[in-house]
């Protein structure tokens, strides 16, 4: 396919080539600057240049830094290679740490599934044909543009994370004695921090209306025919079609909670980053951006592992029955 | 209509150039309110203000530069909306519709009481002929619905639950908006929960002093403007290199994209410190401003991704027909290709604004202690505090309380809010737009 496309560039090239003086379209050069590819790379060598210049050689500085002690004296840095001491000492030795990272793993196994199901229900509701919705469009959005670390920080310090009562509702201590620690824990921290999770699905939802938009609305006719409830075609048409999205926002919840500043292990880079009492430095904290980018790219690949294996399941057979009977019933 | 609004938009374009030299007296106050300290330090930070003012002229520049491109559009779509025309209904004429009401009240009330007797009178009939009219179907259809038509308890439900969340989101900030206005007296005052017992602005004036308001305010706008200007121009080069050339590579450098939005900040963050230190532009705007311009700023893959959607809804035959009229791919890059992205293009800006405006783990290590954010300001507000009201004298000491810190939350998100409340239509329409949903 690919080739076949260019050639037809150079067949359009060489149509469009008379029309301009001859002697200019003979050169080799101009034939380089005027090809479509040269073109597109121009477009994108600022942002090549970038990537190169602060993403790649990044990378690979702290990948370096994380193998090896490094002081910096008068501007001048000084690496001495040291092996894998900088993680063994982040994994085995320092507690805060792995504290910071069963935190933040807790964090993200419980944001993610909130996030997707509050949203895609807002999204469904928003999406149903009532009036004043982009009123409520407009207050789902509004947190999207104020939540910074501080702010967010304010309102759990503050107590305004969640409802005044809600702790007084559910007897944690005697939840306890039947279920399993963790999962109280994970209760508590729900109810401690419900309206911020919220918060945090402002995209998420106009993603998910976005995708709901898109969707072909002669299969719910279809399915409307045959009679399904439409509790059914929630489940065996929306839920289904909606999966691209779905996995898109899972991607996107992950990774905005994973930059987010009250993250616990960001504080902690941050603050071992600059420690010049021998305990922390560069070469520590580049570990630990590694150690903390690999726990995050494991959490990402479960969680999209998750919820594609869920569309694979349904597509294969519920949702192409749908179609074949929906064919069948219009013929 | 259009004769007499063109004079008001020729005096829109000096507002727009202003702006940026404003900001220049506030930041050498920043930095002349502290002589206190080394002189050392003043030389050090002597470069910074040539950064800013060389900053402050290119952003002069690149705002009349993109102001005469999108002024019609601008005019539009947002002065209109206030003005009003034909299509708008305006502002004025709303108030104006709200003042005939009152004066239409006095005869309407007299007419409405004169009215009422006629009214009670044909209320048995009318009640009988209604009874009479309604069947089982009649019923069933207003409370389930018939067909598209939504029936009164799915109403219901949606709205209840609208209203719900609705008020969920909002709460925090209700509660913090009276929690703010409550005085020392009613903060202590367990009886006193929501609502304040008197309206107490002096919260408000602390809190701005210790925030150092207008003035951190100006450099917050001045560090989330620019860069967010250069990304944008960034992202949309491109996302248009992307989505309108054929070359190879292309697919690894949408892994490539990916990449960067995967990658947390902190694993590249420590080398670029580096690298800003060797460039000598530590402590200034340039450190967010190089990245960007360069398409490595806060989320700018997303914003690639927004665009690159716009860019190829550009049909192939315009493009191919402006080709034949010889355009070069850079003339069709400006003349056709901005032209579809106009919402992205506002969209992106909105959103890397508010982005940058809401950063504070890599202002607070790339800008060092040189410009100051809100959020930044409110992270050390209670040190501020005790630096400014603390107990100097022994017992004249106060004590930062809620109600204050409150206060400051709010006096720190409000400029985004009230951002969010010109622009929101245009947040919400162009994520709808853009669609980046599945691919």
């Amino acid at each position: 396919m690919k080739k076949d496309k260019k050639k037809e560039n150079l067949i359009t090239a060489e149509a469009s080539a008379p029309a301009a003086p001859r002697d200019k379209t003979e050169g080799r050069f101009y034939r380089i600057v005027h090809s479509e590819a040269f073109s597109g790379y121009m477009f994108l060598l600022p942002w090549l240049i970038g990537f190169c210049v602060f993403v790649a050689y990044p990378i690979i500085q702290t990948f370096i830094f994380s193998f090896s002690d490094v002081q910096i004296r008068l501007g001048e840095i000084e690496t001495s290679f040291i092996g894998f001491g900088n993680y063994a000492k982040a994994l085995l030795q320092d507690a805060k740490f792995t504290d910071a990272l069963g935190e933040y793993a807790m964090q993200i196994i419980l944001y993610v599934p909130v996030i997707t199901v509050i949203s895609l229900i807002l999204s469904m509701l928003l999406n149903s044909k009532l009036k004043g919705t982009g009123f409520f469009r407009t207050i789902f959005f509004f947190p999207v543009i104020i939540t910074s670390g501080p702010v967010i920080k304010m309102f759990i310090d503050q107590g305004v994370a969640s409802f005044p009562g809600i702790e007084n509702l559910i007897d944690f201590e005697k939840l306890a004695e039947t279920l399993p620690q963790f999962l109280v824990d994970a209760l508590q921290f729900l109810t401690s921090e419900f309206i911020m999770i919220l918060w945090f699905s402002g995209i998420q939802i106009l993603v998910f209306m976005t995708g709901l938009q898109k969707m072909d609305k002669s299969m719910y006719e279809a399915a409307k025919i045959d009679g399904a409830t439409k509790w059914e075609m929630f489940w065996k048409i929306t839920l289904p079609a909606l999966n691209p999205t779905i996995v898109l926002n899972v991607v996107f919840t992950v990774v905005m909670q994973s930059i987010f500043s009250l993250n616990p292990i960001i504080s902690k880079i941050q603050t071992d980053m600059n420690a010049t009492d021998g305990s922390g430095g560069y070469g520590y904290a580049s570990a630990m951006a590694w150690i903390y980018f690999i726990l995050m790219l494991v959490l990402l690949g479960v969680a999209v592992l998750i919820f594609k294996k869920h569309e694979k399941r349904i597509k294969t057979d519920r949702r192409f029955k749908l179609l074949k009977r929906a064919k069948g019933a219009k013929a | 209509m259009n004769k007499k609004t063109q004079p008001e938009l020729l005096e829109q374009e000096p507002v727009e150039e202003v702006t940026p030299v404003t900001e220049l007296p506030a930041m050498q106050e920043a930095e002349t309110a502290e002589p206190a300290e080394a002189s050392n330090e003043a030389k050090k930070q002597n470069p910074a203000v040539a950064f800013f003012k060389a900053a402050g002229l290119a952003t002069a520049a690149f705002f009349i530069a993109i102001w005469t491109h999108i002024k019609d559009w601008f005019y539009a779509k947002i002065i209109l909306r206030f003005k009003g025309d034909e299509e708008h209904r305006s502002f004025v004429r709303w108030l104006k519709d709200i003042g005939l009401w009152f004066k239409k009240f006095p005869s309407r009330f007299v007419a409405f009481f004169k009215g009422l007797p006629a009214f009670f009178k044909a209320l048995p009939s009318k009640t009988k002929a209604w009874a009479k009219s309604l069947t089982k179907e009649s019923v069933k259809s207003f409370f389930l619905g018939t067909g598209e038509k939504k029936g009164f308890l799915q109403c219901f439900v949606s709205y209840s639950l609208l209203i719900l969340f609705g008020f969920v989101y909002v709460y925090p900030i209700l509660y913090m908006l009276g929690y703010s206005l409550m005085s020392p007296s009613d903060v202590t005052n367990p009886m006193v929960n929501y609502l304040p017992t008197s309206l107490y602005f002096q919260n408000y004036s602390e809190a701005s002093r210790v925030l150092n308001f207008w003035n951190t305010l100006f450099q917050t706008i001045y560090v989330s403007l620019l860069p967010s200007i250069f990304q944008t121009v960034s992202c949309c080069f491109a996302a248009y290199g992307l989505a309108r050339f054929n070359f190879r590579g292309k697919k690894v450098i949408f892994a490539l994209i990916i990449i960067t939005f995967i990658i947390p900040t902190q694993l590249t963050m420590m080398p670029q410190l580096l690298i800003y230190s060797k460039l000598k532009i530590v402590d200034s705007v340039f450190t967010f401003i190089i990245p960007a311009a360069l398409g490595q700023g806060i989320k700018s893959a997303v914003f690639v991704l927004i665009f690159y959607q716009f860019f190829r809804s550009i049909p192939d035959s315009v493009v191919e027909a402006a080709k034949i009229d010889g355009a070069n791919s850079f003339q069709i890059f400006i003349r056709l290709g901005l032209s579809a992205a106009k919402p992205a293009i506002l969209l992106s800006l909105l959103l890397s604004v508010v982005w940058y405006y809401n950063e504070t783990v890599l202002t607070a290590i790339y800008l060092g202690g040189a410009v100051t954010t809100l959020p930044l300001e409110l992270e050390k507000f209670e040190a501020t505090y005790k630096e400014l009201f603390g107990d100097v004298g022994g017992a004249s000491g106060k004590t930062v309380n809620e109600a204050i810190y409150m206060a400051g939350t709010l006096l720190s998100i409000l400029p985004l809010l009230i951002f969010y409340f010109f622009t929101q239509k245009h947040f919400t329409e162009g994520i709808d737009k853009a669609g980046i949903t599945g691919e």
